[in-house]
């Protein structure tokens, strides 16, 4: 009865929230929403030009600016491979168009095992393990992780092999991959496997923006830029954790073979097809559990799906005049109002605009992370969240958006600790790397680094680059945990301890509380 | 007894002075030293200082990548060249026409931050420590220089970090260069690069190493190659390092390239 009288207000906020609040909760009386949510290959349904999903902070908003989406015979929401598998199997509209690991969980349990999702080529450890065991799957079922295969030593874009500035020893090897006969660093395909999250499918006209920072050379480090294959054109860099793929056609190309295992490559009408869709859905938090319509008339212009699929791209967002997620002092001083249901709603979209001013105005060191203290600024430099996570209405990084936060090096990455007392085992890979003693060393980590996932160096071969990972899109934090690339952030709340830890910040508890606010409706 | 201690301390305190009068530079001199860079907070944007001989130094303040000055890192030793000068801010004397570049080699003894205090005030900041006003600091430095309508042979000098190749910092002088060998629709490209002996003001010298040159020729080769400059490429290095002994050695540390016709 609560959950209607919530709906009812939803109703004075919105005829369409309230339509898709009535909607869910039909669903949920039924108890269907979760299987209901999940959008099987091949499911032939439509995929509306506006739809909500429900979340654990309230609802996620798609907009397919081109209308009511037919995806039968859509080569994106299609098993056109080989395992059963379609692009959506992992870019879940319910979950910000990437996965969460509730998600997978849940599908584990409805199909015993047997949704596509967990095939052996990248939804298992390794390959080579049982299918049947849940153990197999334990990266995906525990953090949502794909397993992502590279070729070591790795290629340029035409082809040659770079020449790497170190090597790499496989240390620990918890999934059995790295040390594997075929599938190992050594092994037949000379490949390492590194396991990621998957990354949101929508608002991919601001990620692959070529309108700022993008030139024939990589700006934090000089290199040459990828480029497009078809035009000859530099590209931004700012896709995939490791920026190695230059467009969203090579992208949805390797997708396919990969994941899916499609046996011929994908037609210039399928890439023509999956690229169109993707460039006009846009995704973004449009109704919150307790700060209510995200979407409302003259709320907050950061907000929504309406305002992501409006909203200019290549635009630098750290700054008074573009501002990153634009809150307009909406929420700010907000009038009281004496209702009970008002007032929870006022003091949370308040906590909201304390939140935001948390991220943009809050200083603390930043320390020791490459390719944002080494690019001119200084180490320590003190300035913000906003720093690293400069666009306007992503919060990612500009043009070649990869950097050394320590999600995946040690000695910041998750791992459990190591003693006679503690039960829980490492489940990440860790690899140590050695970087060429002729040459100058990491200016933070040296010439031995010991990382989870190396990230653009597996790419780029520099040692400068180990563990520096390319910030990913804020919108649909809610529906898509846990967070960073290898998963190690259960919960907004770890995402934000793991800064506290980091750069020492020592945020209070209000802060932290307003902060977590603050992300959950993007 | 007590007068022979007097006495050792005495003879102590006058060695150590002499030691320090001999390290400490008049107003006015050129000075160049390695020593590790201190940061100092304020109540607006940090500035960073270092310490040389009984003096503390005043390098530059936190700004955006726009900046002349761009702070050193920490964890790592700096080298710096630069003239005395006679004003104080925060809490150092000012070093004028400053050059640094930071050591690449880690030295984690580098890690000094002082807290903020009222006395040392920074009230000019052209870019806060939090969001920008909306452009970066130094409007004059995001451009690239325009280019004179011209059919010429030209140079383009590129300087570089202590020991390193191609950083963040080449890739305004790299596209210059691709547009003007555009503009002129080059045919030959002569690339000459060098490293340098940085002459300290303690005596000793501090050589870069000599392969660095030859590294950044090759860089430089590969990216303007790669970025589509096709062109006959020339290469030469220098085998002697570069010095000015003492003045201005930091140039030493440079690439010259020739976009011909
Ligand atoms: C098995 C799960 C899976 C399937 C199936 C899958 N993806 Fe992904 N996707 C991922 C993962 C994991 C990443 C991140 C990889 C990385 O960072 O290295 C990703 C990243 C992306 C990105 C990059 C987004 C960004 O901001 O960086 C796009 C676009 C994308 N996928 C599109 C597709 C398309 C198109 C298909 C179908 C052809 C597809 N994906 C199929 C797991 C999957
Ligand atoms: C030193 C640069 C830096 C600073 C400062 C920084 N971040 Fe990040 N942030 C990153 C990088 C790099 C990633 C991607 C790391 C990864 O995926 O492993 C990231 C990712 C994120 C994500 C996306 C996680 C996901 O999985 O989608 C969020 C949210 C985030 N940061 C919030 C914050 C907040 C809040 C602050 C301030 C407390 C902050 N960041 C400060 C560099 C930074």
């Amino acid at each position: 009865m609560k959950a209607f009288q919530k709906h009812l207000q939803s109703c004075r906020d919105s005829w369409l929230v309230c339509l898709a609040g009535i909607v869910s909760a039909l669903i949920a009386t039924q108890g269907l929403s979760q299987t209901n949510q999940w959008w099987s290959p091949g499911d032939g349904r439509m995929l509306s030009a506006y739809v909500e999903y429900i979340n654990p902070f309230g609802r996620f908003g798609i907009v397919n600016t081109t209308g009511d989406i037919e995806t039968s015979e859509h080569p994106f929401f299609e098993p056109i491979g080989t395992n059963g598998r379609a692009c959506v199997t992992c870019h879940q509209p319910a979950d910000g168009m990437s996965l969460s690991v509730a998600s997978i969980r849940q599908r584990w349990e409805d199909t015993g095992g047997a949704d596509p999702l967990f095939a052996a080529i990248d939804g298992m450890n390794c390959p080579h393990l049982p299918p049947e065991d849940p153990a197999s799957h334990s990266l995906l079922l525990d953090r949502g992780l794909i397993r992502i295969p590279l070729t070591w030593p790795p290629r340029n874009q035409a082809g040659e092999f770079i020449e790497p500035e170190f090597t790499i020893e496989v240390v620990r090897d918890p999934t059995g991959c790295n040390t594997h006969p075929v599938y190992g660093l050594e092994g037949e395909r000379g490949e390492v496997s590194v396991y990621r999250r998957p990354r949101p499918a929508a608002n991919l006209r601001y990620v692959t923006s070529a309108l700022f920072g993008v030139s024939s050379f990589v700006g934090k480090t000089g290199m040459l830029a990828s480029t497009d294959p078809e035009t000859g054109l530099p590209v931004n860099m700012n896709m995939m954790a490791d920026a190695r793929e230059p467009t969203l056609k090579t992208q949805a190309q390797s997708a396919a073979l990969g994941h899916l295992e499609i046996l011929s490559p994908l037609s210039p009408e399928q890439l023509e097809q999956i690229t169109a869709f993707e460039l006009q859905l846009y995704g973004a938090q449009a109704w919150s559990v307790s700060g209510g319509n995200l979407m409302e008339e003259g709320g907050p212009s950061g907000l929504g799906p309406r305002n992501m699929s409006t909203g200019r791209d290549g635009v630098l967002g750290n700054n008074i005049t573009n501002f990153i997620f634009p809150m307009e002092e909406r929420w700010h001083d907000l009038p009281y109002n004496e209702q009970a249901i008002d007032a929870n709603r006022i003091a949370f979209r308040e906590s909201v605009a304390r939140g935001h001013d948390v991220f943009f105005y809050r200083t603390f060191w930043l320390k020791d992370a490459m390719h944002i203290n080494s690019v001119g600024l200084g180490n320590p430099i003190k300035r913000t969240c906003a720093t690293c996570h400069g666009m306007h209405m992503t919060g990612m990084d500009t043009a070649n958006g990869w950097m050394d936060l320590g999600t995946t090096n040690l000695p910041w990455a998750l791992e459990p600790p190591v003693s006679p007392w503690a039960d829980k085992k490492p489940e990440m890979p860790l690899f140590k790397i050695t970087c060429r003693a002729d040459l100058p060393p990491h200016p933070f980590l040296g010439r031995e680094i010991y990382t989870q996932d190396p990230g653009r160096a597996l790419i780029s071969g520099k040692c400068d680059d180990v563990g520096a990972i390319v910030i990913q899109q804020f919108r649909g934090l809610s529906a898509r945990a846990p967070y960073f690339v290898n998963g190690s952030a259960a919960t907004l709340r770890e995402l934000v301890d793991f800064y506290d830890r980091r750069f020492n910040i020592r945020y209070t508890e209000k802060e932290k509380q307003d902060l977590i606010n603050f992300l959950s409706v993007l | 007894m007590e007068s022979l201690k007097n006495f050792v301390k005495t003879l102590f305190l006058f060695g150590a002075g002499l030691l320090c009068s001999l390290i400490h530079a008049q107003e006015g001199q050129r000075i160049q030293f390695v020593a590790c860079p201190i940061v100092r907070d304020t109540s607006t944007v940090p500035c960073w200082l270092t310490r040389y001989g009984d003096a503390l130094y005043y390098m530059g303040i936190q700004s955006d990548v726009s900046a002349d000055f761009q702070p050193p890192l920490q964890g790592h030793q700096v080298l710096v060249e630069g003239i005395v000068g006679s004003e104080m801010i925060c809490g150092g004397v000012v070093l004028e026409e400053i050059k640094i570049t930071t050591m690449p080699e880690l030295d984690g003894s580098c890690n000094t931050m002082l807290p903020a205090e009222d006395r040392y005030v920074i009230d000019v900041y052209p870019r806060p420590p939090g969001p920008s006003s909306g452009r970066l600091a130094f409007q004059v430095n995001i451009d690239p220089p325009v280019l004179e309508p011209s059919m010429d042979e030209k140079t383009f000098t590129l300087y570089f970090d202590f020991d390193k190749g191609v950083t963040f910092r080449q890739p305004r002088d790299l596209t210059a260069i691709m547009s003007y060998a555009e503009q002129i629709s080059a045919t030959r490209v002569e690339i000459q690069a060098y490293y340098a002996r940085h002459q300290l003001s303690n005596g000793q010298t501090l050589d870069e190493n000599p392969a660095v040159a030859i590294r950044r020729a090759n860089q430089l080769d590969e990216l303007l190659n790669g970025a589509g400059l096709k062109a006959d490429f020339t290469l030469n290095w220098s085998t002697t390092p570069y010095t000015g002994g003492g003045f201005e050695d930091w140039r030493g540390r440079r690439a010259e390239v020739t976009v011909f016709p």
